[in-house]
């Protein structure tokens, strides 16, 4: 009953909600003139390391969704972010990765506008963490770090989408369908009535989803979405977000240590330790950057493994080359050049060739190799 | 809880208005208006603060032991909207059994006094205490509970802020109510001069609410 007349309370104080604390922009709703000017004035600032923006870089600047600008947080004599410059662009599907507290979760906080930063900016859809920090909720989605555990228990999970939906000032009229549409996509449509409480770890984090969705975000941040799930219910969640992020209208900065499991969902990543933001780029281009020598396996059928080593070995042209599991790996620097080479060499000494296929490094091998340590 | 709560009430109105007919005997409604207003007003008013005081130690602290203030947090909700909505929740419920309490008791006074002395048709309460009896129950409920919204954004548990709550507040809110309640001397002009300072003084605390709440605070803070 006190939830449900909670509700009521944070509902009829909707229409004052412009009455602002600090110096939050009278605006509400998103002004294409204000955004605009005001993503300009971080223009100098948008890249620490390239101060002096380029024409290019402000043509970006102006699909820039989420611009972290020399962002600190510092808990005493620990600093959890240190320094962290980023560009997250719209409708695009970041992921922010490192270990245990490399300052991702304190990062999505300060966005969040749940921490203050010691020091530097976050700008969210032309919006200013800190000086406009109603109109950054408005547009953000947020799941947190224990989405699983953050629900009313004593409603049911409809109930729980509508009070946010509420809180989120989605018309009446959408909120129904709204709440149906997301528990439907989700799977979760016949526990609507259910409380959350009954809910396995799965469905709660599933329903956490659907809350951080419910007001149609903008940019939403997913703080380890499939930690402590199984690799079923993970896989589902990334497809949900996945299909949400093909639309191209929202944006998502998806922050886990599950490397391997976002590799294929995020356009680009940055690495994240220690506080400090390592590296920022596409998968592929990370693979490129890091991981400079290619290893390639060879399978044969009918032939001596040891005489395709030899002729591989001939070329001169590997680095290595090693007998694995029934395959032939070998190791090049310049694939572009080397491998018509071997291929020629193997063809010419009449091997039965089934495949030679390049081991592709998984993000968490890059990341290993960036950060290195472990 | 409130239906409860009211029928309690009404069962103890019930009694101890028929004890104190019996035992005191009711020889005029003056005599009587003193011992309603000095006694059973203290009564009404206890528990109507007593639960906001309840709900709102929960409040924001309650919120963080269930791990819900973060979804809440990044609602958005202004600081002020939060809390408003949060002395609002706290102070409903209080107010509905406060005054349900003050129906009740003025139906039970006035039909047990009417069935033991037929002469006397209205005996309680006054003009001035029912104008105290609606008044006094909003502000310092309301005081009461801007405390504890305080407080419960401060502590670290629901149970340290009602234990400190509970220890400091009740017992003033009580005292205070009880010193202004007609037949402890207060005329209109003292009780429209306290109602004034009891107004001021909520809509102080209510700033300094909005001005103590930290959203970083309440998300680092641990025990």
């Amino acid at each position: 009953m006190h939830q449900g007349f909670q509700t009521l309370i944070f509902t009829f104080f909707q229409p004052y909600r412009f009455e602002r604390e600090g110096n939050a922009q009278k605006t509400f709703g998103r002004d294409k003139n204000i955004q605009t000017s005001q993503i300009s004035s971080f223009n100098k600032n948008a890249y620490c390391q390239d101060a002096d923006s380029t024409e290019k870089n402000r043509g970006l600047l102006l699909t820039t969704t989420i611009n972290i600008n020399e962002l600190s947080k510092h808990f005493g004599e620990i600093k959890a972010v240190d320094g962290v410059c980023l560009d997250v662009k719209r409708g695009e599907v970041f992921g922010f990765l490192g270990p245990n507290a490399a300052g991702k979760s304190t990062t999505v906080k300060v966005a969040a506008t749940l921490l203050r930063p010691t020091k530097g900016t976050i700008v969210i859809d032309g919006y200013d963490v800190q000086s406009s920090p109603v109109e950054v909720r408005s547009t953000i989605g947020l799941l947190p770090e224990d989405g699983a555990t953050t629900h009313y228990d004593r409603m049911s999970a409809y109930q729980n989408l509508a009070y946010f939906g509420r809180l989120y000032d989605v018309s009446e009229e959408k909120l129904h369908d709204r709440i149906m549409q997301l528990l439907e996509f989700l799977e979760l449509a016949e526990r609507a009535d259910d409380s959350p409480a009954t809910f396995s770890t799965g469905l709660k984090q599933k329903l956490s989803l659907a809350r951080s969705m419910i007001h149609d975000p903008n940019v939403v941040f997913l703080d380890e979405p499939t930690s402590s799930l199984d690799p079923i219910m993970s896989r589902r969640i990334r497809q949900f977000i996945d299909q949400q992020a093909e639309s191209g209208k929202q944006t998502f900065f998806l922050c886990t240590h599950l490397l391997s499991e976002f590799e294929d969902l995020c356009d680009r990543v940055g690495f994240i330790s220690k506080g400090t933001l390592v590296e920022v780029g596409s998968p592929k281009d990370l693979r490129k950057k890091f991981w400079r020598v290619q290893t390639f396996e060879v399978r044969v059928q009918n032939t001596d493994l040891a005489s395709v080593l030899a002729t591989i070995e001939s070329t001169g042209l590997t680095l290595d080359t090693r007998i694995e599991d029934h395959l032939v790996v070998f190791e090049l620097e310049d694939a572009e050049k080397g491998n018509p080479q071997i291929l020629k060499a193997l063809v010419e000494s009449n091997v039965d060739l089934i495949e030679v296929r390049e081991r592709v490094p998984d993000l968490e091998a890059v990341y290993r190799k960036v950060i290195g340590g472990f | 809880m409130i239906p409860f709560l009211l029928v309690l009430m009404s069962v103890v109105f019930g009694g101890f208005i028929t004890f104190l007919v019996l035992s005191w005997g009711i020889t005029d409604a003056i005599n009587f208006n003193f011992v309603m207003a000095s006694g059973m007003s203290t009564v009404i008013i206890m528990l109507p603060i007593m639960l906001p005081v309840m709900i709102a130690a929960d409040s924001i602290v309650g919120e963080k032991e269930r791990h819900t203030i973060v979804p809440l947090l990044t609602t958005p909700l202004t600081d002020g909207e939060l809390l408003r909505g949060k002395i609002l929740t706290a102070l409903i419920p209080g107010l509905l059994v406060a005054y349900g309490n003050l129906i009740l008791a003025v139906v039970i006074v006035n039909g047990v006094v009417l069935m033991m002395a037929p002469q006397l048709l209205w005996v309680w309460p006054s003009l001035l205490s029912l104008i105290q009896a609606i008044v006094m129950p909003l502000l310092f409920s309301f005081l009461a509970v801007e405390i504890m919204v305080i407080l419960s954004g401060r502590a670290n548990t629901v149970y340290e802020a009602y234990q400190t709550g509970g220890v400091l507040i009740l017992p003033a809110m009580v005292f205070g109510f009880s010193a202004f309640l007609e037949g402890t001397g207060v005329d209109w002009w003292i009780f429209m001069i306290g109602t004034i300072i009891l107004l001021l003084l909520n809509l102080i605390l209510y700033r300094v609410a909005v001005r103590l709440f930290n959203r970083d605070e309440l998300i680092t803070r641990t025990g």
